[in-house]
């Protein structure tokens, strides 16, 4: 038992990357802390198995996040049936090497595309006066290669750093209207995501060094992503905040 | 763009308002419209229309109206 829980009762939320790794325990956690949770995601299997968590709170659209239009129609569609949004969170990437020496265009950009360009999608759409209320709040995973990155992994690091110097200019913008929106930079978490990296060949040394606490697990991280969608963190806007076991230590 | 679909970028993206928006609406009347609204309806006609709008001219606007004058 957490000595921490939250309340969402009433509340309603967007989540992308619902369908694993963090994404997926924040969707969770929302949904038991009683908000109704639009959960997001490209494999409908998977995204199915999370509902089948919580039925009555969590919905789905299995879709590509890079596809604004698809989003865009699928929060319409909860904003319509549940009411309108408290907040959202965009827990979607990929992690790819992308190496000068192998460069690859199509995949840089895909990553910039997932973690980038749907961030500011999922952070307009939130804020958008037919689809939020007034107040909302918004989290957008960073990473700690935004603060250290490590080579091969240029687009991704430069990804998520953009996501950070964003949301500074994004949180002026919102500002007026009550929103807030931050980042998380989680460290090296066990996720699918990260047994991918794994195999792909990451030297996991380094991550070994720099882990104080050692590698998390995604509830590691999902408090803080709570504690920012809360009225408790009122007073936070414009934010990036490691999670991260010491990493950036 | 005609009236119609001025007001409807006005109203949906620019303004981002629940308020109702015609062409006689005083500008001073919406609480949304701010410096903000300046640089983003600059922006919208840039690549809608492919002009660019002066700012002391969207400055001296006093009504919906006014702006749709700069912008057809």
């Amino acid at each position: 038992m957490s000595s921490v829980t939250f309340d969402f009762t009433g509340s309603r939320y967007v989540v992308t990357g619902a369908s694993s790794g963090m994404g997926r325990q924040v969707t969770l956690e929302l949904a038991q802390a009683g908000a109704e949770v639009l959960a997001i995601g490209r494999n409908s299997e998977r995204l199915a198995a999370v509902q089948a968590e919580c039925q009555e709170r969590i919905f789905t659209a299995a879709l590509d996040v890079c596809d604004a239009e698809a989003l865009e129609a699928a929060v319409a569609e909860f904003v319509q049936e549940h009411g309108k949004l408290n907040g959202g969170v965009h827990a979607a990437g990929i992690s790819e090497f992308t190496p000068l020496k192998a460069h690859d265009l199509a995949t840089a950009h895909r990553i910039m595309d997932t973690s980038f360009w749907a961030g500011m999608e999922v952070l307009r759409l939130v804020t958008k006066a037919k689809y939020g209320e007034k107040g909302t709040s918004t989290v957008l995973f960073s990473s700690v290669s935004a603060e250290a990155p490590v080579g091969g992994k240029i687009h991704y690091s430069a990804a998520k750093a953009a996501l950070n110097t964003a949301l500074r200019a994004a949180a002026k913008e919102i500002c007026s209207r009550g929103h807030r929106v931050n980042s998380v930079m989680p460290g090296w978490v066990h996720t699918s995501m990260t047994q991918q990296a794994e195999a792909d060949g990451t030297n996991m040394d380094l991550f070994t060094q720099r882990e104080l606490l050692g590698f998390g697990q995604p509830a590691d991280v999902s408090g803080m992503v709570l504690y920012l969608l809360s009225d408790r963190a009122r007073w936070m806007t414009g934010a990036a905040i490691p999670v991260d076991g010491g990493y950036l230590a | 763009m005609n009236e119609q679909e001025f007001l409807t970028k006005l109203k949906e993206d620019i303004l981002d308002t629940e308020q109702t928006i015609s062409m006689d609406t005083v500008l001073q009347d919406i609480e949304e419209w701010d410096s903000l609204s300046f640089v983003s309806l600059i922006a919208m006609v840039k690549v809608a229309t492919g002009k660019k709008l002066d700012h002391k001219a969207i400055q001296a606007a006093e009504t919906v109206q006014d702006l749709y004058n700069l912008v057809k």
